[in-house]
């Protein structure tokens, strides 16, 4: 008799408590990281009665909560990757935007600095045709300054992101520490801690959005956590560091360091991950490259205007100044372990064969190494001055010992610090240093289409007297040195005349039109210094510069559709990525979820289910105590 | 697989989000009607676009330069027609000058016309368009090419600007004139030879301005003719004075007026009656004059001399040539003018080219960047059907709960 009452007792007690794991499911249903708990009931043995086996009833097994270890795992390394792409893509696109396209964007102001000079070859004399260039170099100028701000501003930003991201991971760490500690404590022989078990996951979560990390369960039941493929940040109960530090040979490039102990390692970038790794990756591939890119276009612009401009006359009858504030030699930045003295930097020798990218030189035992950081191409040379790449690098002071190696960043700081040098309208440099003067006894109307000086030369100004035969071909004297050959060798050496098209000598360049008579003759001179208010030969050559192919090949005037076209495509492939991993990310959760989430049509059903059982225990109670009352009225 | 409640809920909301994300992204392409806001929409139609950018502003800095070109030469075009004007007036006035009846009195008078002529004359070569650049100055040089000189050489004019002609290019036209080849280069005499009087001659015998009839005959060298005899029955010799060889069948030639002299080439007509001992010099034409030299001549012509048969002839003669000159001066003006004019006529053309050509850039750009609307605003209205859907499926689908059965 007593039996039956116990086993009433117990499937009275399971089942309310299968009920009450259902009321926490049901509570907990919207709960973060949460995983649904099960209770698993089991029969509570026999007792053997006359030689029959009687059973004892139920009772609960263990409260288990369901849950996939291989599923977090993937859904946690997939936010990893998910957080460093949106990471990224976001920042991207926060510097897609000072790139803007047309008539706001930085190529609309180039064109407008260079068109203007247009209104000055109209009419040289015109002091607000020359205002309106001091202008719009000016504001050019402005532009890229302001650019190169925002850039500072955006990668200031994401460096202060750098040191709150590092904070929380180190908190987070800290807090995985303290759960496993719980855990090891109350870790019993039957039941597991869930809710402890869930809120370390949920932290391991966390921490993923942050930084990827990979995990290895101890005997003890705590996990430890390790971040960059080997380093434990969190060691059962032994929490390590992370920190910000800046680089040791630039120290505007941060650093992720791995402490522990008094020991620090620096973290590879590439092997960091998550939002810590998106911010890395942003600030030391993304931001870099496009200031590389902004500071090409500066330096290019800058070495080519001042080039130009120096070689023309200004309306005082001055030589021409810089038209920018040239930018100064790069400073080779000495790695930590220099063992020399050296002093090194470089200087642009050829802006339009810039290209965008930092350097590295290394001190080998036959010469130096530069390596194009960008693409990672070394070259070496048996000596310094090395050129490479319009650059030409140098030892300054001291000596250099093998294995010495040095950072150059060219670029970085132009476009910040780029200033207009000429301020008065008169002090253009418009007018061209030589003339051309057709012979007196000229035959045919050959006419001038332009003559301007294109390059530096010791001989510009020398006279030069060129001669048509009758073949068409013509004769020059007072050639310098450094002039191309005659194209014919005569007697007399002659070079060929197309109508229209330049003659490059002695560092200007001259077109003529019209087909030339024997005996014709054209005088190039040194232009007399007055009266170079109709002269306008040098912006001529300034015009010309919109065609000069300085990027790679792209002209002047369309350089900047290049750094949009890199920069789209950067944002459009981080988009691309960032959507991928964010569905994948998707569907590993929904995964996990699956397995762990709470439904509570799901509990709903349950909830009857134990609801009917607790009933029905409660029934067979009753009839139980039936009986006895039963057997009791039948003895009195 | 199972689906969890609230997985459901965030992942109905992370796609409602979604929907209406992209719901504005195309509301913005379609209010901007750009296709291509960011360089990231389509970075190759960005960067095609911005060439396309830079090549129409290149085309309107061209217009520009046009503008100011065309207004230039238009002005200088209208200089020429004035300069045209002005020695026509001059020429009317030296013909007057030719009047056997009019005493030096008058004659000063119409010298001083002219001198005021050649004033206006002189302050046309000068002229500037409104930029300040001087229309007739060449390569550049002066502002005002054209320069008085005084004291020694007075009544001369120098070219003070930088010679030669700037050439019209493919899409660009000369702001400025050879002013050194239109008023500069005069060709004195007829352009071979000058007949001239010596002012020792005291008879009326005079000469036309006289021809080359012979190019490969002509020699270049310095001739005179002298003529000897007594009035009635007068002759000539002509002797090479570069040789100081006499001319071979011109020695001693009977004169009578109106008679034609022809040796070496050259062939020219005399008239009037000689004095013995009166000379007419033969010299090559192998420099230029100028056409203010050419007017100062004229006006000295008039003003000199008395009324003498030999200052008569020599006026005659010095007018005679001045008017030659003069037209051959005003033919340089007029090719100058018909220059002038078919650089206008290529201004047209040219600014029909880039207008054309601006067009096309707009065309280019709009077809890269610009959005399709219709195809833009049917995607927009799929897109808001699809958005729709789903907040009435989410809907009817949130109400579906077990425990609304459970009582």
């Amino acid at each position: 008799m007593s039996a039956a009452l116990n086993i009433g007792t117990l499937a009275l007690n399971a089942n309310l408590s299968a009920l009450q794991v259902i009321g926490h499911n049901i509570a907990n249903a919207n709960t973060a990281g949460y995983s649904r708990q099960t209770v698993d009931l089991r029969s509570a043995g026999y007792q053997t009665l006359g030689g029959n086996f009687y059973g004892k009833g139920v009772e609960i097994g263990t409260v288990s909560r369901q849950h996939d270890a291989y599923l977090t795992r993937e859904a946690q390394i997939a936010s990893s990757v998910s957080a460093a792409d949106s990471t990224r893509l976001s920042r991207l696109q926060q510097l897609e935007n000072l790139f803007p396209t047309g008539q706001a964007g930085l190529g609309a102001a180039v064109n407008d600095m260079l068109n203007a000079w247009s209104d000055v070859a109209s009419s040289p004399t015109h002091l607000a045709a020359r205002s309106v260039v001091l202008g719009r170099g000016e504001e050019l100028a402005a532009r890229l300054r302001d650019t190169a701000g925002q850039i500072d501003m955006l990668s200031h930003s994401s460096r202060q992101q750098l040191g709150d991201t590092v904070d929380t991971v180190n908190r987070i760490a800290q807090a995985i520490g303290l759960v496993n500690q719980k855990i090891i404590e109350t870790q019993g022989d039957v039941g597991k801690p869930n809710d402890l078990l869930d809120q370390r996951d949920n932290l391991i979560g966390e921490l993923s959005q942050y930084v990827q990390v990979s995990t290895l369960s101890a005997d003890d039941g705590s996990l430890s956590v390790f971040v960059a493929g080997s380093q434990a940040l969190v060691l059962g109960t032994q929490v390590a560091r992370l920190e910000v530090r800046p680089d040791g040979t630039d120290a505007s490039q941060p650093r992720i360091f791995f402490l522990q102990g008094s020991t620090a390692m620096q973290l590879p970038d590439s092997a960091i991950g998550g939002e810590l790794g998106g911010v890395m990756r942003f600030i030391g591939e993304d931001l870099k490259a496009v200031e590389n890119q902004l500071g090409r276009m500066a330096l290019a612009i800058s070495t080519t205007m001042n080039t130009q401009h120096r070689l023309g006359v200004d309306l005082r009858g001055g030589t021409g100044t810089d038209f920018y504030v040239p930018a100064p030699d790069t400073s080779g930045l000495p790695a930590m372990g220099n063992a020399g003295s050296g002093a090194m930097s470089a200087s642009v020798s050829d802006p339009t064969a810039l290209k965008p990218s930092d350097y590295r030189l290394i001190h080998t035992a036959s010469g130096v190494d530069i390596q194009r950081l960008s693409d990672g191409e070394v070259t070496s040379f048996t000596g310094l001055p090395a050129e490479l790449d319009g650059l030409s690098f140098q030892l300054d002071s001291g000596a250099a010992t093998v294995g010495d190696s040095f950072l150059f960043k060219p670029f970085a700081a132009v476009a910040r610090n780029m200033q207009m040098a000429v301020s008065a309208a008169d002090r253009l440099a418009a007018a061209s240093p030589v003339l051309v003067t057709p012979g007196s006894a000229n035959a045919s109307g050959m006419t001038i289409e332009s003559l301007h000086p294109v390059a530096p030369s010791a001989n510009l100004t020398d006279p030069v007297t060129l001669t048509f035969l009758a073949d068409g071909s013509f004769t020059a004297t007072g050639l310098g040195p450094d002039n191309p050959a005659p194209d014919n060798i005569g007697p007399p050496p002659s070079y060929n005349y197309i109508p229209g098209q330049a003659l490059q000598f002695n560092g200007w360049s001259l077109t003529l039109r019209g087909s030339p008579v024997a005996g014709d003759s054209f005088d190039i001179t040194a232009a007399p210094t007055t009266h170079n208010s109709q002269n306008a030969g040098n912006a001529v050559g300034v015009l010309a510069l919109r065609d000069l192919a300085t990027f790679d090949g792209v002209s002047l005037s369309n350089g900047y559709s290049a750094i949009l076209s890199d920069m789209g495509t950067r944002v459009q492939g981080a988009q691309f990525a960032a959507r991928y991993s964010g569905q994948v990310a998707e569907s590993t959760e929904a995964a996990r979820v699956s397995v762990s989430g709470v439904n509570l049509d799901e509990e709903a059903a349950r909830l009857l289910q134990f609801q009917q059982a607790y009933q029905a225990a409660a029934k067979y109670m009753q009839i139980a105590q039936g009986m006895f009352d039963t057997l009791l009225q039948t003895v009195r | 697989m199972r689906v969890t409640t609230a997985h459901a809920y965030d992942r109905t909301i992370a796609q409602l989000n979604k929907r209406q994300a992209e719901l504005a992204a195309q509301q913005e392409h379609i209010s901007t009607g750009k296709r291509v806001i960011r360089a990231s929409d389509d970075p190759v139609a960005a960067a095609l676009s911005e060439a396309v950018q830079n090549r129409m502003s290149r085309v309107q800095t061209d217009q520009r330069a046009l503008d100011a070109s065309r207004t230039s030469i238009q002005q200088a075009e209208s200089g020429l027609g004035e300069a045209g004007e002005l020695i026509q007036k001059v020429r009317d006035l030296i013909i007057a000058g030719g009047n056997a009846t009019y005493g030096p009195v008058q004659r000063a008078a119409l010298a001083q016309e002219i001198e005021g002529l050649r004033e206006q004359f002189f302050a046309v070569t000068n002229r500037q368009d409104s930029a300040g650049r001087s229309l007739f100055g060449g390569l550049g040089g002066s502002p005002t090419p054209f320069v008085q000189a005084f004291g020694s050489g007075a009544g001369e004019v120098r070219f003070d600007g930088q010679r030669g002609q700037q050439a019209a290019g493919d899409n660009h036209l000369p702001q400025a004139m050879d002013g050194e080849a239109i008023w500069m280069r005069v060709p004195q005499g007829n352009g071979s030879f000058v007949l001239s009087l010596p002012d020792s001659n005291s008879g009326g015998v005079r000469s036309d301005a006289g021809e080359v009839t012979n190019l490969s005959a002509f020699t270049g060298q310095d001739y005179r003719i002298d003529f000897s005899g007594s009035p009635g029955a007068m002759q000539y010799s002509v002797t090479n004075v570069t040789t100081g060889l006499p001319v071979a069948g011109q020695t001693g030639v009977a004169y009578g007026t109106g008679a034609t002299v022809a040796f070496d080439g050259m062939s020219f007509q005399l008239s009037g009656q000689p004095q013995p001992g009166d000379r007419i010099d033969v010299a090559p034409a192998d420099t230029p004059t100028d056409i203010f030299k050419v007017m100062q001549n004229a006006i000295n012509a008039l003003r000199g001399g008395a009324d003498g048969p030999g200052d008569a002839a020599r006026r005659t003669q010095d007018l005679g040539r001045s008017l030659t000159e003069l037209d051959a001066g005003h033919d340089r003006v007029l090719l100058a003018r018909a220059q002038a004019g078919q650089w206008l006529s290529r201004a047209d053309s040219i600014e029909t080219m880039l207008g054309n050509r601006e067009v096309d850039h707009a065309t280019e750009q709009s077809g890269l960047e610009d959005v399709d609307m219709v195809k833009a605003y049917s995607q927009f209205k799929s897109m808001e059907l699809g958005l729709q859907a789903a907040m009435q499926s989410y809907a009817s689908v949130q109400k579906l709960s077990l425990f609304q059965y459970v009582s």
